[in-house]
């Protein structure tokens, strides 16, 4: 009989058939109850926004390739996660405009120019919010009040996003707002990043599906909540409490949608554990003391620099002769 | 497109196992092929091509008395030596047989127990003598794996430092790969002939801490039980998660003990570990005063479908086998030899199985895996699955872009190839491709600055 011819390989010859489609899908999945939650407070325009950013990044990431000549194709679906994410971080009221261009700079300067998906050393979709705002700062911060479809009344306690209610009124401004609406994300804010619920929710989902390891988000969010309690217990009057400073402002959009991207954060056990830590300290350094009003996205672009050295933090080596004998 | 849960590990009592059936046990091969070389050196061929040769006759050994002889399983006639390749794919000079009449003997021996009252180092130099190929890539054949304090089967120059008694004797029952299901099912149906082997080594070796290593969650039958328990062999449940059966790590799990790695010598840190294949082998050899040339194998085709277990003699060409299966190439896309993560895949089927070798898989199209040249999306899976505590995602980098100095900073050489971070990578990379082409150069540059 003849025979067939055989294929060749080193092994392993058993995949465990998690692709980077996979993952990709996964964030996306994640990321649906935040986008349900933009549509139920901020209406159409809210899906409109973020239908522009992604088929901004997908149009730059083919025309890219294209140019570069690469193979073309959105090879991994990375360019929708990026787009959306990008969109989700900005206020429905936003010209057609800024997603494009935002998203136009995510991909070329946040990723493509370092080699594409897990080389690029900051956070794409922060690299291209961050252009923008420094860039139209005005636009962007044009945030209207929730109007929940249905069920719900409009949150009427803050007119801004709470951090920035924190930032010019200080405590009282803040202290009155049921925790209901943070919960629920009936105030104020970006697409994506008030509705906690719909956040925890994808985050669940991540951490189920061990798309995620727990480390950064946990440990990130943990030291926001324990510096916030302190500054708190020190001075009530002058520091919010660290739930304000978990539930209100970005910190649980960015500790499962920012700070773990691939290829900006750590890997190892250690690594990963400092970089959360990292990240909240900075958080709520720029919160407290700094001029911005939302310390997070700078917070994580600046631990995303330290990334690399951060991953000197090793796993112990098995069999190392010296600490043997 | 599986999207299970990621496994720390892979799990080893997976439910794809089927109850294996056996294969026809009267095997009866025209043609052997003994490659004459393997891990621990060349052998030198003591018959001349073209002579009739007996079975059990020895047909090449190594002069320094290290690496394990070759004996013919049959007898027949010398056809000559051939380059070959051998089960990991590499080409070396083999003897071909041809055979006549049947090679595999079956029928168990009655024990005289005249082990017994032998002196270990007598059963040391029978057990180097006796032809035994080992699945795992130890440092140093079983002999002196096995020998007491001082008493190496042969003098060699630098040989193994085997100063230290043997505190642990581990007998490790447990399947090495998920699918390999052959060890478990050696515990069942033989049971006095395993304690007795482990006895067999026990004595040998002189030490009084024998430990049986089995999956946790395998039945063990009470007669069994009975057995060890008589004589003192303790048994230790391991979990059922690849890679535990691999020395290294068995090593450190059942006696917190540390091998010192690259080299990777347990026999140093007062441990050996034999498989229970293998000391079912020697106690045969040395029951029935033959050398040891047949083997167990399973063999698995397309999945788990057809999983078939036999004892086969030595050097048989898989193509040989299959035939006697009257096998149907059409499907056949891949052929690989010694299990689903650490095994070789093949370019031809007119390949010799040794007892290197104790699964065979063969892969219908759709189940190959197609490796990419991906870059890394630095995702970290691979790092939180590596069990040596590697960070294989730079390893993997910089033996892609040549840099292999860093590479061996970074520990390259303590990687066991257990292909962990190939089976979790989302990219797809050929990770463990990577570490052997690095470890490759790296040895090439070694001898070449020897030479000048
Ligand atoms: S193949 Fe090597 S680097 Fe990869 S997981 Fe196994 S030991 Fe670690
Ligand atoms: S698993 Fe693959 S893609 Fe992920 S870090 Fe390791 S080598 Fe890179």
């Amino acid at each position: 009989m003849k025979r067939p011819q055989l294929h060749v390989s080193a092994s392993p010859h058993l995949h465990s058939g998690i692709t980077v489609n996979c993952i990709m899908r996964d964030f996306i999945l994640a990321l649906l109850p935040a986008v349900f939650a933009g549509w139920f407070y901020f209406g159409w325009r809210a899906l409109l926004v973020l239908i522009i950013s992604i088929a901004a990044a997908m149009a730059t990431e083919l025309l890219w390739d294209k140019l570069v000549g690469r193979p073309v194709g959105l090879r991994n679906g990375s360019a929708i996660f990026t787009g959306l994410v990008l969109g989700l971080l900005l206020s429905n009221q936003v010209p057609w405009w800024i997603p494009v261009v935002g998203a136009l700079v995510a991909i070329v300067a946040g990723k493509e120019l370092f080699g594409g998906l897990g080389n690029h050393p900051f956070n794409s979709s922060l690299v291209g919010w961050a252009f923008l705002a420094i860039s139209y700062k005005d636009i962007l911060e044009n945030y209207p009040t929730p109007e929940p479809k249905f069920l719900l009344e409009a949150g009427e306690f803050l007119v801004d996003p709470a951090i920035y209610a924190l930032k010019d009124g200080g405590v009282d401004a803040i202290i009155d707002v049921p925790w209901k609406d943070f919960v629920l994300g009936n105030v104020p804010g970006e697409i994506g990043t008030i509705c906690v619920i719909a956040i925890l929710l994808g985050g669940a989902y991540l951490l189920y599906r061990r798309v995620l390891t727990w480390h950064i988000p946990i440990s990130f969010i943990a030291t926001v909540w324990v510096f916030g309690y302190v500054t708190s217990i020190v001075d009530p009057d002058t520091y919010a409490s660290g739930t304000f400073h978990v539930l209100g402002g970005w910190t649980l959009f960015a500790a499962f949608f920012l700070a773990p991207e691939f290829g900006t954060a750590p890997v190892t056990f250690g690594g990963k554990i400092a970089y959360g830590i990292g990240c909240g300290l900075l958080t709520m350094i720029i919160r407290i003391w700094g001029t911005y009003n939302e310390g997070v996205p700078f917070a994580i672009l600046l631990m995303n620099s330290v990334t690399p050295l951060l991953d000197k933090i090793r796993p112990r080596v098995v069999g190392r002769v010296k600490e043997i004998a | 497109m599986r999207n299970g849960k990621k496994p720390k590990g892979i799990p080893l009592d997976s439910s794809i196992i089927t109850v294996p059936k056996p294969l026809g046990s009267d095997v009866k091969p025209k043609k052997l092929v003994l490659p004459l070389h393997n891990r621990w050196g060349m052998l030198k061929l003591l018959v001349r091509p073209g002579k009739d040769v007996s079975r059990g006759q020895l047909l090449a050994e190594d002069e320094r008395g290290v690496a394990p002889p070759v004996y013919s399983p049959c007898d027949g006639k010398v056809l000559g030596v051939r380059a070959w390749s051998n089960f990991a794919g590499e080409e070396v000079p083999a003897i071909i047989l041809q055979c006549s009449g049947s090679t595999v003997q079956e029928h168990a021996q009655k024990d005289t127990g005249a082990w017994k009252k032998t002196d270990p180092h007598t059963l040391v130099k029978k057990v180097q003598k006796a032809g035994i190929r080992e699945t795992d890539a130890y440092v140093w054949p079983l002999a002196w794996r096995l020998a007491q304090p001082g008493l190496p089967p042969t003098e060699i120059p630098n040989g193994p430092d085997i100063s230290r008694p043997i505190e642990y004797l581990i007998v490790n029952a447990l399947d090495r790969q998920p699918g390999v299901t052959i060890r478990e099912s050696a515990l069942s149906g033989r049971e006095t002939e395993i304690a007795e082997a482990i006895s067999l080594l026990e004595h040998i070796s002189g030490t009084r801490n024998t430990i049986l290593a089995v999956r946790k969650g395998q039945p063990i039958s009470d007669s069994l039980e009975r057995e060890l328990r008589q004589r003192g062999i303790k048994v230790r449940m391991c979990p059922p998660v690849y890679p535990i059966a691999l020395e290294p790590i068995l090593v450190q799990y059942i006696t917190g003990r540390e091998i010192a790695l690259p080299h990777g010598d347990a026999r140093a840190v007062g441990v050996t570990v034999v498989d229970i294949l293998t000391a079912l082998r020697v106690y045969r050899s040395i029951r029935d005063n033959s050398p040891a040339f047949s083997s167990p194998l399973q063999l698995t085709i397309h999945g788990s479908e057809n999983d078939y277990q036999t004892w086969i003699p030595e050097g048989i060409l898989v193509s040989e086998l299959l035939e006697q299966l009257q096998f149907n190439y059409s499907n056949a896309a891949k052929l690989i030899l010694g299990g689903p993560l650490l095994g070789f895949a093949q370019h031809t089927f007119d390949v010799p199985i040794t007892a290197e070798v104790d699964n065979i898989i063969i892969q219908a199209k759709p189940d190959v895996f197609i490796y990419e040249n991906n870059s890394c999306i630095n995702c970290g899976y691979c790092v939180k699955v590596c069990p040596m505590g590697l960070m294989p995602n730079e390893l993997s980098r910089l033996c892609e872009y040549e840099n292999f100095e860093a590479a061996e900073r970074q520990f390259l050489f303590h990687c066991i190839e257990c292909g962990l971070c190939a089976y979790i990578c989302p990219a797809r990379r050929p990770m463990v491709q990577l570490m052997r082409f690095g470890k490759r150069e790296i040895g090439k540059l070694r001898e070449a600055s020897q030479e000048q």
